[in-house]
């Protein structure tokens, strides 16, 4: 398989987990779906030769963002009325 | 209902973004309009006048500096909007973390925490020379600094990481960062000039004038700023 | 039709915009809204990065010796964009803030129960 095709292939599994992120009524698992979808991201930046931006976006997009979702799905969910 | 409505409406916005799409020039053309005489007098000159092997970081932080300053300043304020939003006082009990829990994790960590430091200044260091830069440095650097939060609880996080030296350092790294690269809105009529360090090799860590302060000034902000995030996500209070 | 297939890049990038938004309009929670946010933005970024690619050269780092102007992809548009990761995080940071403090004050992160708590 040449870099085309596995481009053309991560581009459809972005816009599967994407549409996935609307359907799955459970919070968490939309959260993990979207640090998945943060990887791939990460990949295709490599596919397009930046590799600055491929360091920035799996440190800051798969690292910090799916932390700050976790935290605060914890602080919504914990307090009971 | 209103989910037919909400569809039907996205596919009528992606459409019309399709036809805007088809009149796009192709992909990957070495003669496109977005490749002009701009790209090629960045490509060329980047190591003459910035002494940089990375021509991306070349850009940012030294063609393109005050750009970069004014988005450190957008996470400075950023960190500062959270800490007045959820700042609570004495609200919470103190908690001594996985202290008395788990003494495999304290000692792990008290070994993988240096290696980890050593990692993100390496990105840092060498962000001229290679893929990297401040920003992921930085966050690398901050990602430690919450390990040792989770492990150690937050009365000895305390100690270590005081609001006001936390905040000390960050206002003092933006302040330098602007008076080094904005001198030139008060001076620039008559030709002062501020502080210039050598060229140098390109190759040398050492080299490229004020490339490798201003990387260690990104770094520290972005660290910083990561930190002050899961705190108060997590604790609120510092 | 074959313009898409040979810009997959771009057609890929407006698609996922379109369903970020269409994931900001249609649900009622709160999270999920910034979740689409944020997928909006990512999406704008791989538009502009997709314009600066030439098929058969390489990163803009120099190493060894410099190979000429000829063979480096164009270096602007990831410049600009690396400003923007960082600023997308910020917000996406701030909204997840104001969302902790809705929650406080209404108990609940739906939008339709506090449109209702609020009587309107």
């Amino acid at each position: 398989m040449n870099m085309q095709t596995f481009s053309i292939i991560m581009l459809l599994f972005l816009i599967g987990a994407s549409i996935s992120v609307s359907m799955i009524k459970n919070l968490l698992g939309a959260v993990i779906v979207f640090a998945v979808y943060s990887l791939i991201m990460a990949i295709l930046w490599q596919q397009l030769n930046v590799p600055d931006l491929a360091i920035t976006e799996a440190a800051v997009g798969a690292g910090i963002t799916t932390l700050l979702f976790v935290l605060t799905l914890k602080r919504i969910r914990g307090v009971k009325k | 209902m209103k989910r037919i409505l909400a569809v039907s409406l996205t596919g009528v916005l992606i459409f019309i973004l399709l036809l805007g799409v088809m009149e796009l020039p192709r992909f990957g053309l070495p003669d496109n309009p977005a490749n002009n005489e701009v790209m090629r007098y960045y490509i060329e000159k980047a190591t003459e006048d910035t002494g940089a092997l990375n021509i991306v970081t070349g850009i940012i932080l030294d063609y393109r500096a005050f750009d970069t300053f004014v988005e450190a300043s957008v996470l400075f304020t950023a960190a500062a909007a959270v800490i007045m939003i959820l700042e609570q006082n004495g609200r919470n009990k103190v908690d001594a973390g996985l202290l008395g829990e788990s003494l495999i994790l304290k000692e792990i960590s008290r070994v993988i925490i240096p290696f980890i430091h050593i990692f993100g200044l390496y990105i840092i260091f060498f962000g001229h020379l290679s893929p990297g830069g401040g920003f992921a440095g930085g966050t690398i650097i901050g990602a430690s600094f919450i390990l040792y939060y989770t492990v150690n609880g937050s009365d000895r996080s305390r100690e270590k990481f005081s609001y006001n030296r936390l905040m000390g350092i960050m206002s003092t790294a933006i302040v330098v960062y602007g008076v080094l690269k904005g001198y030139s809105f008060i001076t620039g009529g008559s030709h002062l000039e501020s502080v210039q360090l050598p060229l140098g090799v390109p190759g040398n860590i050492l080299s490229g004038g004020l490339l490798l302060p201003l990387n260690i000034i990104v770094g520290i902000v972005v660290a910083i700023t990561m930190y002050i995030f899961y705190v108060l996500f997590e604790k609120g209070e510092i | 039709m074959d313009v898409l297939m040979e810009n997959y890049y771009e057609a890929g990038a407006v698609i996922l915009f379109g369903i970020g938004f269409t994931i900001l309009l249609l649900n009622s929670n709160l999270i999920k809204k910034i979740i689409g946010l944020n997928i909006m933005d990512t999406s704008i970024f791989l538009f502009f990065i997709a314009k600066g690619y030439i098929t058969g050269k390489e990163a803009p780092i120099i190493t060894g010796s410099f190979k000429g102007v000829e063979s480096y992809i164009n270096p602007v548009p990831s410049a600009l964009m690396l400003t923007g990761i960082v600023v997308a995080v910020s917000t996406t940071a701030f909204a997840l803030t104001l969302a902790i403090k809705v929650h406080e004050k209404y108990g609940t992160v739906e939008l339709d129960e506090i449109a209702k708590m609020r009587g309107d």
